[in-house]
């Protein structure tokens, strides 16, 4: 025991001597944690630049037009009847679409015809589709259940007005655990919890290139106990640090940024515990790929992105190739980003994390043996 | 003569970074083996790149014939598949939880006889809006079934009428909207997100791998023998050092072009020789700008974490994902000081337009305004190893 306080309090001076990982600790987590909440702060993508190739130019098109500019996500910059000028405007990126409403509009609805209008969406992003295809169809809604009672009578079939008054069947549409329906509101919860671990990763590794290239390893001892208690030191100290930007990132942020915030605190406590120490054994597991200081930031922030994607936010894991979601159940992050959205977005309990948890525990059993072997190899070829 | 000195110390140069590079498998793994894991990664993360199948559930409160029929119209359309039928709204929501569903229709208690009765009722669709792209796709999914759904008890009341189903539909729906994705017909997410990033990782690696080879020279002090080898010419050893990066990454950038746009077939409206020189451009200035990054501050460790932020965000200036002129006046501004964003929107353009020079030439003007920085950063690297010189 009197080891292992000696562990932590030595590793503790070393962290706190070394200034680039104090400028990784503090400026990096700090830095990270806001200016990532800053670039998705406006959350939800609104007014996108759209035309209209109003081809009818009559009070139904105008009037339709009015219900696509009143929606949030567009709004109309060009009204035209030039089909190329519109598509330019896409080309020149001046607008996201358009919108094509046929000349005969008014006359095929009277004639008790549906009149074909046509979204020309760009997907270069997907957002940008999304909002004008949305913004359309929510229009086009509304002016349907208007124009009912004027197309049946105009097709002199009185006898089904009922079906103008009796909305037999009513669709109402709930977008669960993100109200706002945002961008930010939706990445930024994973992201946070992939931050923590790269830092995290960051902060260690460093130690570990430091020592690899300081010879800074205590030679003297061989023993496995030794190298138990050097991996058990080396876990605690850098689990207290993170205990504390865990809160920054997890608890503090989220009040200041108006994040979804709707889990218990003691359940995330209890999921940021394992999550924590796997990720610290994970990555002296990799030590020896850590030939000197600097070289784990190649590893960790290269898989920046693609962490984000194995964790299934983006896109769901069963969609993927197998060999894909072996590396989500190996990476600890995976797994916790998971874990933290059903808690923390979804509102969800310990209960809802089962699976997770478990997958996280596996991962801090096995990785503390890695990590236990891979040191003690390291003392012992020294 | 002189110019024969200049033209040798080059390759003196060239030829010690290439050993240094060859002296450890770290390079292998940096400069090679991650920008090929990356076109791996890319190129099948997204499995066949279509969202579909979405397992849902139907919270069928009613178990009538008509919610039976829901049902199975719900698991004809291909975004959703249904997999479970739940009796109340509390299952569902486990289920959500758990992530066995994304997303649940409730079909009401009395739904059928209502309906029947003419008497108003709702069907309450619920779908995963924290995973933002699979939310959309159950969304669209369900509205694509309950379109029909909505017209089907109404044509039951109208049939003796001889209103027949396209007529009722042209009643209930007159305007009608059809979709023409551009560019992306069938809203493939291979066809999508693989391309840009595929680039966003390169780049972090282009970023890493400069910074760290010019690092390395001034935090060892090697830097005096590079500077001997290349004559006393600093702009010799910066051009020499980096000349074996660029060849590797080019050579990396046309395999992975030829992969992408010849192999895997995706879509490519100009000739794959324009690509392949954007992507050399945008390697080079890459390359400038981590040189420029690194001269600011020449300490390695603190500007390699700089340079690793600064390529992180690339990820969100490329602007793929959410529009950089959704985000602040002022981080769309700063989003034109990283050439990730020219390349993508030049990229965009020979990827989708035919003959669309006219429209990004000020971003290949930029992209390449981006190799003055070389020059900038060889005259601050070398006032910077003088005034070294004279306090050693």
């Amino acid at each position: 025991m009197k080891d292992l306080i000696q562990i932590i309090s030595d590793e503790i001076r070393a962290i706190g001597t070394n200034i680039p990982i104090l400028i990784v600790l503090i400026l990096g987590n700090i830095g990270y944690g806001f200016l990532y909440n800053l670039l998705y702060n406006t959350n939800v993508y609104k007014e996108a630049p759209i035309a209209i190739v109003d081809m009818s130019q009559s009070d139904l098109s105008r009037h339709f037009i009015d219900y696509i500019d009143a929606t949030q996500q567009v709004k109309v910059v060009v009204k035209t009847q030039n089909f190329d000028e519109a598509k330019r405007m896409v080309i020149e990126r001046e607008i996201v679409g358009f919108l094509y409403i046929p000349s005969e509009l008014k006359e095929e609805i009277m004639k008790g015809n549906q009149a074909q209008c046509v979204v020309y969406g760009s997907t270069l992003s997907f957002l940008e589709y999304l909002n004008i295809y949305e913004a359309v169809n929510f229009a086009s809604l509304e002016v349907n259940s208007e124009l009912l009672p004027e197309v049946i009578e105009s097709l002199n079939l009185v006898d089904i007005l009922f079906i103008a008054n009796d909305k037999a069947v009513n669709i109402v549409s709930e977008p669960l655990y993100n109200v706002s329906e945002g961008y930010g509101t939706y990445l930024i919860p994973p992201v946070m919890v992939i931050i923590i671990f790269q830092t995290l990763m960051i902060t260690v590794a460093m130690r570990c290139g430091e020592e690899n290239t300081t010879r800074l390893r205590d030679e003297m001892t061989a023993s496995l106990g030794h190298s138990a208690k050097i991996v058990l030191g080396k876990a605690f100290t850098n689990v207290m640090i993170y205990s504390v930007f865990s809160v920054f990132f997890l608890g503090l942020l989220p009040l200041i940024f108006n994040l979804p915030h709707l889990g218990d605190s003691i359940d995330i406590i209890i999921m940021m515990i394992p999550y924590l120490f796997a990720s610290v054994f994970f990555c002296l597991t990799l030590s020896p790929f850590f030939t000197d200081s600097d070289m784990p930031l190649f590893i960790i922030v290269f898989m920046s992105v693609p962490l984000v994607f194995l964790s299934g936010i983006s896109y769901p894991l069963e969609l993927m190739p197998w060999h894909w979601r072996i590396l989500h159940y190996l990476i600890p992050t995976a797994p916790a980003t998971l874990a933290f959205v059903k808690l923390d977005c979804m509102g969800g309990d310990l209960s809802n994390i089962r699976t997770e948890m478990m997958i996280l525990w596996i991962q801090c059993a096995v990785y503390f043996v890695t990590a236990l072997i891979i040191r003690h190899k390291a003392t012992k070829i020294k | 003569m002189k110019n024969e000195n200049h033209y040798s110390g080059f390759w003196t140069v060239v030829k010690r970074e290439c050993q240094i590079l060859t002296s450890r498998p770290l390079y292998l793994f940096t400069a090679l083996i991650f920008p090929l894991f990356a076109l791996l990664f890319m190129t099948t993360i997204f499995g066949d790149g279509m969202i579909n199948e979405l397992p849902v559930a139907i919270v069928d409160e009613d178990n009538s014939n008509m919610s039976r029929n829901i049902t199975r119209l719900c698991s004809a359309v291909p975004e959703i598949r249904v997999t479970q039928v739940l009796s109340n709204t509390a299952e569902a929501r486990d289920a959500l939880l758990s992530k066995d569903i994304y997303g649940y229709l409730i079909i009401p208690d009395n739904f059928e006889s209502d309906v029947k009765a003419n008497k108003n009722t709702t069907l309450t669709l619920c779908y995963h809006y924290a995973f933002l792209s699979v939310g959309s796709e159950v969304l669209q999914g369900f509205l694509n079934v309950l379109r029909t759904i909505v017209i089907e008890p109404l044509q039951q009341s109208t049939d003796f009428l001889g209103v027949d189903n396209e007529t009722l539909e042209s009643i209930v729906s007159p305007i009608s909207i059809s979709a023409h994705p551009l560019y992306n017909p069938s809203l493939n997410y291979t066809s999508y997100l693989t391309f840009p990033y595929y680039w966003v990782l390169f780049q972090i690696l282009i970023l890493l791998n400069i910074a760290y080879s010019f690092g390395n020279e001034f935090n060892s002090g090697n830097i005096r023998d590079c500077i001997a080898k290349a004559n006393g010419k600093f702009i010799t050893v910066v051009l020499g050092k980096m000349f074996p990066y660029i060849i590797t990454f080019s050579i990396i950038a046309i395999f992975a072009n030829v992969m992408m746009f010849d192999v895997l077939d995706f879509n490519l409206s100009t000739n794959i020789f324009s690509i392949i020189v954007i992507c050399i451009l945008f390697i080079i200035a890459t390359c400038s700008i981590s040189l420029f990054i690194f001269s600011i501050y020449p300490n390695l460790p603190i500007i390699i974490s700089f340079i690793s932020m600064f390529g992180s965000l690339g990820a969100t200036f490329a602007g793929v994902t959410f529009p950089v002129n959704a985000m602040y006046p002022f981080f769309e501004k700063l989003s034109y000081f990283f050439p990730i964003r020219h390349f993508v929107v030049m990229t965009d353009y020979l990827r989708y337009e035919s003959h669309a020079f006219i429209y990004y030439w000020d971003h290949l003007l930029i992209l390449i305004s981006f190799n003055i920085l070389i020059i900038l950063a060889t005259f601050i690297l070398k006032r910077k190893y003088l005034k070294l010189g004279i306090r050693n």
